[in-house]
């Protein structure tokens, strides 16, 4: 539509969309397998949203809403892969994983330690591995921000279901955390 | 310690630490959970713990959009075909 480009409503849509580039961005990374793959995403979701800006509602969380646009072009993706269910490791006691995590009873100093411990490296490694639901739930919960009743909506599932995959997703996550910190100790 | 030796209001405090971590409990659960964190050592360092994963994977995935990808999304919208 040619006068859009002149449409105030429009103009405000375009500069708040483009403002959470880097939320975005951050979200695509963990969902797809490389740094091409992720820009590619990025592309395609923001010239979708361009284009349908009016599906818009003003006044909802438009991240929520540009993140759905980009969640249902990587499932699509991601179905075009075929990818296997992965299992996940959810055997070991939650207090068993903290123990791990945290070291001995001296809490200050094992937090102190524990930021020091989770760099980015295997952090970045635990949640490539973590399957597509589990790390979409994390992903957009944690990254984009989202509320639990956000992200259902943007994945079209139960708010419960958000919460359980969220709960075992990061569960497996410092499982791999405890294993890493771990390994640098032995 | 496993779940069946902990005392209920311990139990009660890791079922919802995931959602007081989020930020979605209720100003009330909130209240009741923090009332039990002070005086539970064992239950306050799983509580912080679980606050530094989830800052770890903030900051592990902080990475700014690059420049070259927002001039490229800047040239999708202004060449964009609007439905």
């Amino acid at each position: 539509m040619a006068d859009d480009a002149s449409d105030p409503a429009r103009l405000a849509f375009d500069e708040q969309a483009l403002a959470l580039a880097d939320d975005v961005w951050r979200v695509a990374r963990r969902l797809t397998r490389d740094l091409q793959a992720a820009e590619d995403l990025v592309q395609e979701a923001y010239a979708r949203a361009f284009r349908s800006w009016r599906s818009y509602e003003p006044g909802t969380n438009m991240r929520a809403w540009l993140l759905r646009i980009l969640h249902n072009l990587a499932i699509d993706n991601a179905r075009k892969q075929q990818r296997a269910p992965e299992q996940l490791g959810l055997e070991a006691d939650d207090y068993y994983l903290y123990d791990r995590l945290g070291g001995a009873k001296n809490a200050v100093a094992d937090v102190d330690r524990l930021v020091e411990r989770l760099s980015p490296g295997p952090v970045l490694d635990a949640l490539s591995e973590l399957s597509l639901p589990f790390r979409e739930v994390v992903v957009l919960v944690d990254l984009g921000d989202l509320s639990y009743q956000e992200a259902a909506d943007v994945l079209d599932i139960p708010v419960g279901t958000v919460m359980s995959r969220l709960h075992r997703g990061r569960r497996v996550l410092k499982k791999a955390l405890a294993d890493a910190a771990g390994e640098d100790a032995a | 310690m496993s779940a069946e030796t902990r005392p209920e209001p311990c139990v009660h405090a890791e079922r919802c630490m995931q959602a007081y971590v989020d930020r979605a409990l209720s100003v009330e659960e909130v209240r009741t959970v923090e009332a039990h964190l002070a005086g539970c050592p064992t239950c306050a360092r799983c509580y912080s713990l679980e606050a530094e994963v989830r800052t770890a994977v903030r900051e592990a995935c902080a990475e700014p959009c690059p420049e070259s990808l927002r001039r490229e999304l800047r040239r999708i919208c202004d060449d964009c075909d609007c439905e």
